[in-house]
């Protein structure tokens, strides 16, 4: 018995950093099981409080750039409702309000933590599961494709930056007809991602522009990802690689808006026939 | 409690602050992220005891973990630099003996032993860390860059802070 005391009082140093540094490791390997779990719950609403109040004085800075965006966004929106279409004869043109049915809603979100320097970026928003917000979901901004919600607390949700290296966002290029391709990060510029492996009939040029693709349960189709940067053909299989110069702005973003799939229960059973037992 | 305890709870309090407040929210590139709250490990005194050594550097880790998004990824490094922190010191001491509750600081020590402290716990650091967050070997050479570039600004802000508060008589 002496000897354990002896032993421990030895090599306590090395013990007890063993012992810290498995707890370390354990939390970060199994980070993504905790996402959704109470204590992620809790990590949330504490960070998301602190830093609640950290952007309510910040904020100030960024009004006037925030007033010229949504401003835009208003112009933008306006010239689409109603009264700014010319209105033609209604026995002619009837209105049928079967052929559309609301699919999306939005919830407007304001940004509290942002980074874009990690190789992993994480952005928070003060909106959370109380306000309708759940994992999953997409997050637009006025200028383009943000990312997707992954953890939610009751009144803050974590959301998966496009610049994260598991981040893939389905999309296709406007201009022509392939509409296959996924959008990630490598991780070097923060405004750059990339599409890898486009086949080499498909031709590209540098301007095209990168949308989604609708063919994922959460992005609207068409929401605008960025445009064709960069070019480069591999010699040996003539497979191109596009760098897409990303339409939002990571470093000034401020508002966004959540999408809500109002469809996604029923596509959510529709795919599980086709899932394996 | 002694002066030199509460010193060194309020050099902790405000590097993890300055840390997740401020730092955090500066995005200069993907390439440049310094971490200035491993300072409060860094210049704990001499004689702390190795036991408290590590317990700092796991309740520190995880707070800015908290903060990060980025569960035990701070705390793995940091607690990897409160381990080799002893060996440091006895590595560069070159026979000398610190003496008792100095502080390792540049005002005690004179500019070539605090650079050379300072840059190898740094990069012990930041390659840690680096390396945890990209979590493979195939970006091996933007990883490396990132040590690099984050390091010389983490450097340059424990210069800043050297200036602003340990230099100072008094």
């Amino acid at each position: 018995m002496s000897n354990l005391f002896r032993f421990l009082k030895r090599f306590h140093f090395i013990l007890l950093f063993l012992f810290l540094q498995g707890i370390a490791l354990i939390l970060l390997v199994n980070y993504n099981r905790y996402q959704s779990g109470q204590f992620m719950r809790f990590y949330n609403e504490v960070s998301g409080a602190v830093f609640n109040a950290r952007h309510s004085l910040a904020q100030y800075f960024n009004l006037r750039r925030s007033n010229v965006e949504l401003a835009a966004e208003n112009a933008r929106l306006r010239s689409q409702i109603e009264q700014s279409y010319q209105r033609f004869d209604r026995s002619v043109f009837v209105v049928n309000d079967t052929v559309f049915r609301l699919q999306y809603e939005y919830i407007q979100a304001q940004i509290i933590k942002n980074t874009t320097s990690r190789r992993n970026n994480y952005l928070m928003i003060n909106k959370g599961s109380n306000q309708g917000v759940r994992e999953g979901m997409a997050v637009i901004s006025p200028t383009g494709v943000v990312g997707i919600v992954r953890a939610v607390s009751n009144n803050f949700s974590s959301i998966m930056s496009l610049l994260h290296s598991d981040s893939r966002i389905s999309a296709r290029i406007k201009e022509n007809n392939f509409s296959t391709g996924s959008v990630s990060w490598n991780g070097r510029l923060a405004g750059i991602s990339q599409m890898l492996e486009i086949p080499p009939h498909i031709e590209v040029h540098v301007g095209d522009t990168v949308i989604t693709s609708g063919f994922s349960l959460n992005f609207p189709e068409g929401i605008l990802i960025g445009t064709v940067s960069r070019v480069q053909t591999r010699p040996t299989d003539n497979f191109h690689t596009l760098d897409i110069k990303l339409s939002t702005d990571f470093h000034t973003l401020d508002h966004v808006y959540v999408v809500r799939n109002l469809a996604r229960n029923e596509l959510d059973q529709l795919l599980q026939y086709h899932l394996p037992e | 409690m002694s002066p030199i305890v509460t010193k060194n709870i309020l050099r902790f309090a405000a590097l993890l602050f300055l840390q997740v407040l401020v730092i955090d929210h500066i995005q200069i590139s993907s390439m440049v992220t310094p971490f200035i709250y491993i300072l409060a490990i860094i210049m704990l005194p001499f004689n702390t005891p190795r036991w408290l050594l590590l317990f700092s550097a796991f309740v520190l880790g995880f707070l800015v973990d908290i903060f990060s998004g980025t569960m035990g990824l701070n705390m793995s490094a940091t607690l990897t630099i409160a381990f080799v922190r002893p060996y440091v010191l006895n590595l560069i001491s070159f026979g000398r003996d610190y003496e008792d509750e100095e502080a390792p600081n540049m005002k005690n020590l004179g500019v070539d032993w605090f650079v050379a402290y300072v840059s190898i716990m740094i990069v012990i650091h930041h390659s840690a860390i680096f390396f945890l967050e990209v979590f493979r070997l195939s970006e091996l050479g933007t990883t490396f860059l990132r040590i690099i570039y984050s390091s010389l600004a983490t450097f340059v802000l424990v210069f800043l802070w050297q200036f602003l508060f340990a230099l100072r008589k008094g």
